[in-house]
């Protein structure tokens, strides 16, 4: 059992680097003027060096040691960059003989913020640095932790897998903006509320006026023709913002406009090993194809409900933050099948989106397709959709081609916290 | 056995991550050398081999240069060769050239002579000729440029044109081209706008973009982290727009927090321009917390009045020859966007917008004459003769710029 558990750590971790690899490559040919993080290993414009304590290093990822040091360079002064943020793996086999592992750093010989890990995996470590040990230019990081394990073939002492380290204003920390993205959810969902406090007849003139816009026939993103509509694309993007997905799945390309705008949406800070994935069984994305943004985009061309096209797509968002967008085409049958396929690879908090199911024409208002309705209603009450509920909140600009379809599953229950603690 | 589980979840994570990034699109392989070259970007700041003579290595502002009156490229002609080429130059006859009549520029491919063209306006053109295929007999082909006019500049240098790009291309890829089916386009949606007209009295209309503008949904808009006041359709328009024209440089005033010029970032940065640039002003300095964001890079803030002469000089040097694309948003006095249309406007490409924000608030009923009466005043004026109202741009109807997405025509 143990040996096992060695080669599969061992297995987990030639993987990881080939996967870290493939996606910096990914990373560094979408972003044409340089990285967007800055200080990411061997990437160019990364302004740090490694004093010691580290093992080996790869083009875009280092082994520490159970010590660590390293410099860099901060802004000049009057510029605020008073957080350091790192992107690291906590390794399996770190937790082969300990439950927890204490990571303890001090900037410049000044104590930070401590952190316990009690699971591997991959996670933010983010640290304010008092002013006093800014003084000092590069700035010096020591990082200790508690305990480390030794490589089975080469014998070593590894710590952590350390992917990027940046020092940023704290507006540019990832707590800052969950904490943003916290606030904007409030204020979606009290709008979303006063909008149902509507006087009816004003909601309905409204809808009604939605529905026969002129514009809805030409909807395309960039020259690419797509089904859904601004604002729901505008939302998802921010759920985007919000979930910080490295899949997004899209079941039913069409011509792949949609899958454009979420690869865009992907475009900005963070995302840089985050990728869309779309199905359909017929190809017609030849013309999004051309666009630079598909460079994210992995299309399957096959039916989403086949046991190839699942499997492949399990496989691919396995163990990855994951969201899904299940575009509706007419068929409820097809339609719950699909959710139900799908709807197991969405991460905790994250969405499933239940789409395009308005129909009823041009005169009526926004409504439902019956079909499509009772077709997640039934979802809902199935045991896979009881991790689910309705999002309302993301209906808020009334025009909503997808009614109802919002669905945010259930948050983790209380216990795991696979981001660490702080101390 | 859960030490063995928590790493086989690594395992599987780091499977998952590999095996999604391997079976990205394999980057395409290298062409074999030597690779025909068809066009040539003077913008660029190294030389290319196949500027023969006449073109000067300096570059001027940043991204153009200045040719002799003669000049000459040597060009490969398009891969689909079967089929008849056309040369495309994308040049700015100097203002220097001006004021006796027009000038006229002569080219000739390979010896054959092509119609000379005539300018009499210092303005930036993307001219078009067709290339008969027995001119293209030699490949590469010399093409030669002139001017019968030009100019001593102070380093004794004789002047013609300013030049950014030639370019031997297929129909579909002409600019000509691209502005036919754009024009076909429009007409389409004149035609839907029309019939729109039929079936929603402009009353009607008015009531609507009234109602929806007091949902309460505008103070809860939000890009990424920072809270930007703008209506979602108008950006899907404006992200339209930025695709079709592709603009070098965005000019926003009002730039609040920051999240619409973010906004505008992205959506270069979707299309790959990672050499243009937002440049934004504003009176007050609350963006700095945008500034914390990576596409903030892409971001040029201004601090002053959108009015400063000082400030509206600087942008328009930096603008200068480029395509560029204007939106102002800051005080929406009519006698202040009545200014800014006037000092912003002349830095519009042709082709490209001026967009006027909130002429909804004076159109639907507001009480004070605002930015819809700017627009009305600017187009009576003679500055304003360049530019006409873009309907189709109005399709979803609640819009805040209603009448106020203006659109610099291209010279005839």
């Amino acid at each position: 059992m143990c040996a096992n558990s060695k080669w599969a750590g061992a297995l987990g971790l030639a993987l990881l680097v080939a996967g870290l690899c493939a996606c910096a490559r990914q990373a560094a040919t979408l972003a044409e003027s340089g990285p967007i993080a800055e200080a990411s290993f061997g990437k160019p414009g990364s302004r740090m060096r490694l004093d010691s304590g580290f093992v080996f290093c790869n083009p875009s990822w280092c082994m520490t040691s159970r010590v660590f040091r390293f410099s860099m360079e901060a802004p000049p002064q009057g510029e605020e960059a008073t957080y350091l943020e790192l992107d690291i793996v906590a390794p399996a086999e770190l937790f082969e003989a300990h439950n927890a592992v204490t990571l303890t750093g001090r900037a410049n010989g000044v104590e930070l913020e401590r952190r316990t890990y009690r699971a591997p995996g991959r996670s933010v470590y983010a640290a304010h640095i008092p002013a006093p040990a800014l003084r000092n230019r590069p700035v010096t990081f020591e990082f200790e932790l508690d305990k480390s394990f030794r490589n089975w073939e080469t014998g070593k002492t590894h710590g952590l897998v350390m992917v990027s380290a940046s020092l940023k204003p704290y507006e540019a920390t990832l707590e800052h903006q969950s904490a943003q993205a916290a606030r904007a959810r409030e204020e979606y969902a009290k709008a979303a509320e006063a909008v149902r406090k509507m006087p009816p007849g004003a909601l309905r003139d409204l809808g009604q006026a939605f529905r026969r816009l002129p514009a809805w026939d030409g909807v395309r993103f960039q020259g690419i023709e797509t089904r859904h509509n601004p604002f729901d694309l505008w939302m998802t993007q921010q759920i985007i913002f919000e979930v910080r997905p490295e899949c997004v799945i899209e079941i039913g390309t069409g011509r792949g406009g949609a899958a454009l705008y979420y690869s865009r949406a992907l475009s900005a800070a963070g995302f840089e090993n985050s990728s869309v994935i779309t199905v359909d069984g017929e190809d017609r994305t030849e013309e999004a194809a051309k666009r630079p943004m598909w460079g994210r985009v992995l299309f399957i061309q096959g039916d989403p409900l086949s046991r190839t096209a699942a499997e492949r797509v399990s496989e691919l968002a396995r163990g990855r933050p994951s969201m899904v967008v299940v575009n509706y085409d007419g068929n409820a049958e097809r339609f719950l099948g699909a959710m139900r396929t799908y709807a197991p690879l969405v991460s905790e908090g994250s969405y499933l989106i239940a789409a395009l199911t308005h129909v009823g024409g041009k005169s009526a208002g926004i409504v439902p397709d019956p079909a499509a309705r009772a077709a997640l209603e039934r979802f809902l009450r199935e045991p896979a959709g009881q991790a689910f509920a309705a999002d309302p909140s993301r209906e808020m600009y009334l025009a909503t081609w997808n009614p109802g379809g919002w669905l945010r599953r259930h948050a983790a229950a209380a216990g795991a916290n696979p981001k660490g603690e702080s101390q | 056995m859960t030490r063995s589980r928590a790493a086989s979840l690594l395992c599987a994570f780091a499977l998952a991550l590999g095996a999604c990034a391997c079976k990205k699109p394999a980057p395409r392989a290298a062409e074999p050398v030597p690779e025909p070259v068809s066009a040539v970007d003077w913008t660029k700041a190294s030389r290319s081999p196949r500027t023969l003579e006449g073109v000067y290595d300096a570059t001027g502002g940043d991204g153009w240069r200045w040719a002799a009156p003669k000049f000459a490229v040597l060009l490969d002609p398009p891969e689909k060769a079967a089929r008849p080429a056309f040369l495309e130059l994308d040049f700015l006859p100097p203002q220097e050239l001006m004021g006796e009549g027009a000038v006229t520029l002569r080219v000739s491919v390979n010896g054959v002579p092509l119609a000379s063209k005539q300018y009499s306006k210092s303005e930036r053109r993307q001219e078009t000729w067709e290339v008969p295929a027995a001119a293209l007999a030699k490949a590469p082909a010399r093409i030669e440029f002139e001017t019968d006019r030009s100019f001593r500049a102070p380093n004794g240098d004789a002047r013609g044109l300013i030049v950014l790009r030639a370019e031997l291309k297929v129909l579909e890829d002409t600019q000509a081209f691209k502005d036919d089916a754009l024009r076909r386009a429009r007409e389409a949606y004149r035609k839907i706008l029309e019939s729109r007209q039929e079936q929603m009295p402009p009353g009607k209309q008015h009531g609507l973009i009234r109602l929806f503008h007091d949902t309460p949904v505008w103070k809860s808009t939000w890009f990424h982290g920072e809270r930007i006041v703008k209506n979602p359709l108008d950006l899907w328009v404006v992200e339209q727009l930025i695709h079709e024209i592709r603009p070098r440089y965005i000019v926003e005033t009002g730039t609040l927090r920051g999240g619409s010029a973010l906004f505008f970032a992205q959506a270069l940065y979707g299309l790959a321009l990672t050499d243009s640039r937002v440049l934004t002003v504003d009176i007050g300095n609350y963006c700095q917390a945008a500034e914390a964001h990576p596409l903030w890079r892409f971001v040029r803030f201004f601090h002053g009045s959108s009015t400063d002469p000082r400030i509206v000089a600087e942008i328009a040097e930096l603008t200068r020859g480029h395509s560029t694309l204007v939106t102002l948003d800051s005080d929406h006095s009519m006698k202040h966007v009545l200014n800014e249309l006037r000092m912003y406007a002349p830095l519009v490409s042709p082709g490209s917008y001026i967009i006027v924000e909130d002429t909804h608030m004076d159109g639907a009923g507001g009480d004070q004459p605002g930015p819809l009466a700017a627009v009305d005043q600017f187009l009576r004026e003679d500055a304003g003769k360049d530019f006409e109202r873009d309907l189709r741009l109005e399709s979803f109807i609640m819009s805040w710029n209603t009448g106020g997405w203006l659109r610099r025509k291209k010279s005839p």
